[in-house]
């Protein structure tokens, strides 16, 4: 290739080379193209995997819209690229660039990563490795952007110490603009890099990893974590939205087929069940609806921009959004009739979730989706989800008599004490289901069951707990696959090695750090594709830098014990945890939380921000204090 | 009522394959408000087909969709509702109401043209020579899907266009079903790396 081409050109030479161009052109409809010259503050979104899984994430979209909302600032995309896409990056001497105006990311001031699986780390490092920035926070100076990553599996960013500058812990539609903001006001004082970490460490919710250091025992645990810095917050405090915005409409519609291709509106963001194997329900509380009214204006905007024919309506427990009914029946009125699809995701097990969704069903009919979890009422204790066989039984009776000829259930082998009694159960629930699905519509109906396996995440009341053998999981796969033989019920299964690499990196300790660069140098990334196994590489390089992956998935914690992110506060208090815990060893259920709070510690910690949209009544005890 | 749309597929799209393309347009239509017939059954589909799919790479400077309405409309509201709404990588060039039961585009097609504006580092008398050659040969190997395929008979015509300041090809190629002759194919077979060249179609010929 001539060396005289521009970065451009040098791009539309190898694009035809690879699978899928359209993943690296940008210039789809609503992206955001602004001129560098006239901004200020230059921010890239990264989201670390490829385009295909990338475009839709919420996340990114939401504070592309509020980036390039800001008269002197612009945000533009970029995605990790595909093995062959990356080959010939580097054989040309291509460094990973933007989307919108193709500009190479180390031209940014600010990169944003997403991280919302602990999957994705070893591809931060390769996007820094192909953007030809330092991987390491310590060897990047004032001329390389400032590196800062958010999102779910952050709130636990030690394994990603070393490589991020800043963290930010919660929801970051407001933090992002103070963080742009102060490093304006850096940028303008011109001063070092490390006045730029100051700075933003006494930003709530932003966390700066240099600024502390971790003192270990001789048997691995932690010791102590240790402020360096004066401007180093300890806890830091996850940031919030006290009221939600209206939710991002201008959807950037690809030009070619991603995973989902949709409308995604959120109607709720938290959840008030308490399920406690659950990470997103412990920290995207407390609950906050959005009005009817102005989900419905946002579906009507989202499909005039993006004439896209399937909506999804997000949120941890659809059921439990206050006036689903109303929602649910305005959707219909709307556009029964215009070949639009609306999908409505984690409904509970009843047969009132079967009637919302009749209301939605219009000319095609998916599978309906149910997530029992576990089926013996044993268990049902022990993850506090209180859903009865006989419940579930009747809900599916209900969904096969309406039309629908297949269930998918969720279920999550692994738990905590399980027994092969809990997973023969599973088996049994699905014959059931299959049986009642003969009885009501015949031959033609399955069932489908995705039995994935738990893995204990930091800050849930499963965060002292081991994660479960793989030999013991391995059996109880082999005992469903023996016995779930039947043609219509499918089985689907998460690999244990997928497992082990989740578990490590969930709730490591600063440490794997350098387990994930000897990894990634070592050739492990795409860690999310089961087809690109580094099992036997991440293994090594465990080896390799003399720490034992069972340290961190199979050893119970003691209560008391410093955990590697207790100084991160996700707003529900480690005290909770630990009574939920407790109650999960009792196998004691838990009410709702919207029928009784149980001073998990949210509404003390936001009290500023409480808005009439939060779902959290205040304990008993409390309520004369008002 | 049925329409024909000729448009352009410019640089921006030309990586969006032929589904891809669809689902642009069914998109661009809804954003428009233009509600269209739907298939029966199962599984409903919008009503739209799509001239010959264009090789991934290329630009298309008089691609032609056809698209049935649920309402009647004139071609001039079709126009003035699309317009506004169509993604950066598609112009609209012409509207006209056809008769419903005109034949199918993918049939009716024989034969295209397409121009390649190749890199600076070739040779127009060299080009010429390769020209002469590939048009004397009865026989051109290339692969098609694994499998070897004579792409000399797809081959209408070659012309350098003398008009143009780069060096550019005219290529004029069969499409019959299972008989179209692909750019890049011609242009390897002239020994150009079709990667290196901007290609765009320019005529469909019924």
């Amino acid at each position: 290739m001539p060396t005289s081409l521009t970065l451009s050109q040098k791009i539309d030479r190898i694009l035809p080379l690879v699978q899928k161009p359209g993943r690296y052109t940008g210039g789809e409809l609503n992206s955001v193209v602004k001129d560098w010259q006239t901004v200020r503050t230059r921010v890239a979104l990264v989201f670390p995997d490829i385009y295909d899984i990338g475009l839709p994430n919420l996340g990114i979209a939401i504070l592309y819209d509020l980036l390039n909302k800001q008269a002197d600032v612009l945000a533009e995309r970029c995605y990790a690229p595909w093995v062959d896409m990356e080959a010939l990056m580097r054989v040309h001497g291509i460094p990973l660039y933007s989307l919108e105006t193709r500009h190479p990311l180390h031209d940014f001031d600010i990169l944003g990563f997403t991280l919302p699986y602990e999957s994705l780390y070893t591809n931060v490092l390769n996007t820094l490795d192909l953007a030809g920035i330092p991987l390491l926070s310590v060897e990047r100076g004032k001329e390389h952007p400032l590196v800062i990553a958010g999102g779910h599996a952050t709130y636990n960013p030690e394994p990603m110490h070393a490589f991020i500058d800043a963290f930010v812990i919660g929801e970051g539609e407001e933090v992002i603009i103070e963080i742009v903001e102060t490093y304006q006001q850096w940028k303008a004082a011109g001063g070092l890099r490390t006045d730029l970490l100051a700075l933003l460490a006494a930003i709530p919710g932003v966390y700066i990893p240099s600024f502390y250091s971790v003192e270990y025992q001789p048997d691995g645990r932690i010791s102590a974590l240790i402020s360096k810095h004066p401007a180093a917050q300890l806890p830091i405090h996850k940031r919030i939205l006290g009221h939600l915005p209206p939710p991002v409409t201008h959807f950037i519609v690809p030009y070619i087929e991603i995973v989902h291709d949709r409308v995604a509106i959120e109607i709720m963001r938290g959840c008030t069940r308490g399920c406690r194997f659950c990470h997103a329900g412990m920290i995207n509380r407390p609950v906050r609806e959005r009005p009817v009214a102005e989900i419905i204006a946002a579906v009507d905007a989202a499909l005039l921009a993006t004439g896209h024919q399937e909506v999804a309506l997000l949120s941890l427990s659809s059921s439990d959004y206050t006036q689903i009914e109303e929602l649910v029946e305005e959707l219909a009125k709307r556009y029964a009739t215009e070949h639009i699809v609306i999908s409505l995701p984690s409904l509970r097990i009843e047969s009132f979730s079967v009637q919302i969704m009749d209301k939605l069903k219009g000319s095609r009919l998916g599978g309906f989706t149910l997530a029992p979890e576990a089926a013996t009422d044993r268990m049902r204790g022990i993850i506090n989800k209180p859903v009865s066989t006989q419940q579930l039984l009747d809900t599916a009776r209900a969904i096969y008599s309406r039309g629908w000829t297949t269930i998918k259930l969720y279920f999550m082998i692994g738990h905590p004490s399980e027994t092969l009694e809990d997973v023969q159960a599973i088996i049994d629930l699905c014959q059931q289901v299959y049986r009642v699905g003969r009885e009501v519509a015949g031959g033609r109906v399955k069932v489908h069951a995705g039995v994935s396996t738990f893995v204990p995440k930091a800050h849930t009341p499963f965060q002292w707990t081991a994660c479960d053998d793989p030999d013991s999981v391995r059996k109880k796969q082999d005992m469903l696959r023996s016995q779930l033989r039947n043609p219509n019920i499918k089985l689907s299964w998460t690999d244990t090695k997928d497992t082990q690499m989740e578990a490590w990196l969930s709730r490591g300790d600063r440490r794997l750090s350098e387990v994930i660069l000897q990894a990634w140098r070592s050739g492990a990334k795409f860690d999310a594709w089961q087809d690109q196994h580094h099992h036997d590489t991440w293994l090594k390089a465990f080896d390799d830098i003399g720490l034992d992956p069972a340290f961190y998935a199979f050893r119970v914690r003691g209560l008391d014990e410093a955990l590697p992110w207790d100084h991160i506060h996700p707003g529900v208090r480690k005290s909770y945890l630990l009574t939920e815990y407790k109650n999960s060893l009792l196998g004691a259920f838990r009410e709702d939380c919207r029928q009784q709070c149980h001073a998990c510690g949210i509404v003390p910690l936001f009290n500023d921000q409480a808005s009439e949209d939060w779902f959290c009544p205040l304990p008993e005890n409390r309520k004369v204090q008002i | 009522m049925r329409f024909r749309l000729t448009f352009q597929k410019t640089t921006d799209m030309r990586f969006t394959g032929h589904l891809d393309l669809q689902h642009t347009w069914m998109r661009a239509l809804r954003r428009a408000g233009i509600a269209l017939e739907h298939s029966q059954g199962f599984h409903p589909l919008p009503k739209i087909q799509l001239a010959s799919a264009l090789p991934l790479g290329c630009t298309g400077a008089a691609e032609i969709l056809d698209i049935w309405t649920e309402k009647d409309w004139c071609a001039s509201a079709i126009d003035l509702c699309l317009q506004p709404v169509l993604p950066p990588g598609i112009k609209l060039v012409s509207i006209e109401a056809i008769d419903l039961s005109a034949p199918k585009v993918q049939v009716a097609l024989r034969s295209q043209e397409y121009l390649a504006e190749l890199p600076p580092e070739i040779h127009p008398l060299d080009l010429q020579q390769q020209i002469n050659a590939l048009l004397a040969s009865i026989e051109s190997e290339a692969e098609r899907r694994g499998k070897p395929i004579n792409i000399r008979p797809l081959i209408l015509d070659l012309q350098i266009e003398k008009s143009k300041p780069a060096v550019v090809i005219k290529m004029h190629l069969r499409a019959q079903e299972s008989a179209t002759g692909r750019p890049d194919e011609v242009l390897s077979a002239l020994g150009v790396s079709p990667a290196a060249c901007l290609i765009e179609r320019t005529r469909l010929i019924f």
